[in-house]
């Protein structure tokens, strides 16, 4: 399963410690510009912009270019999004990713219009727990973290919470 | 150095109070406390205009940042502490589980 994953999912991932269990389960692609948003933060040494600087030199996290400029520019205006969210969705419109990952309002809702298959960062976690990926008290502590570190409806994360503890 | 221009005017006595209060903490004159309050003001300024563009769903968080000038990890933490919440539905986290768990 290839994911296409934009700069927020990867940041969020990263600081709830499950995004290198992610790219051990799956092929993750991020976009040139994505890569380089979340590098933006390599200066203030955000854990995020490290931990993903390794997984891409480790290959665990691949960084493509985009095939057709002329539509990331057409999502880029017809949605209001920056260029990387826009690249993001190019990837799997282009049928290069199957999936998109994105916890951005204006990319969810960008997917949905074009009903593509669409996961989110608190998913991601109680996934990974459902397959054993990661145990019990990882997805507890990430889903405490992205609670922490996010913007979740408590009631996605308690939610979340209750199946992990529950299954 | 760059350019400047002049620009003389009439401010309230509160208004007044506060550039004099910077210039004393900052060890500045009066027109450098003008200056950095007017940069930081704009700051804070486009940082609220762009939540609020956010916040309707008309932009997206990258785009966000550009305009805010700011990174995307900078422009996440200004959301969060913002109060901006996500719109992501019980439906689409269920279905979000069954396509990352189908086929294992």
């Amino acid at each position: 399963m290839k994911i296409a994953v934009d700069s927020c999912s990867l940041i969020l991932l990263a600081k709830a410690t499950v995004l290198e269990k992610l790219a051990d389960r799956y092929s993750l692609f991020i976009s040139e510009v994505v890569y380089k948003e979340v590098m933006e933060g390599k200066i203030k040494k955000f854990i995020d912009s490290l931990l993903t600087e390794r997984l891409v030199k480790e290959n665990k996290i691949r960084v493509n270019g985009i095939k057709s400029a002329e539509l990331t520019k057409k999502l880029e205006e017809d949605f209001s999004l920056g260029v990387g969210e826009a690249e993001t969705l190019s990837l799997i419109l282009n049928k290069d990713c199957d999936i998109i990952l994105t916890d951005n309002k204006q990319g969810r809702k960008t997917a949905i219009i074009y009903d593509l298959d669409l996961i989110g960062s608190v998913e991601v976690v109680v996934s990974l727990y459902k397959l054993k990926v990661i145990d019990k008290n990882k997805a507890i502590d990430a889903l405490k973290k992205l609670r922490e570190f996010g913007w979740f409806q408590d009631y996605l994360i308690d939610n979340a919470l209750e199946e992990v503890k529950n299954e | 150095m760059s350019k400047t221009r002049f620009i003389g005017a009439r401010m309230e006595e509160e208004v007044y109070k506060i550039i004099d209060k910077v210039a004393k903490e900052e060890k500045l004159d009066k027109t450098s406390a003008m200056k950095i309050l007017v940069q930081e003001g704009w700051k804070g300024l486009r940082l609220k205009k762009t939540l609020f563009k956010y916040q309707q769903g008309l932009i997206s968080v990258d785009k966000a940042a550009t305009l805010s000038g700011i990174n995307v990890n900078e422009m996440m933490k200004a959301i969060v502490s913002y109060g901006i919440k996500s719109e992501e539905t019980l439906e689409e986290y269920k279905k979000g589980i069954k396509i990352l768990t189908k086929n294992n």
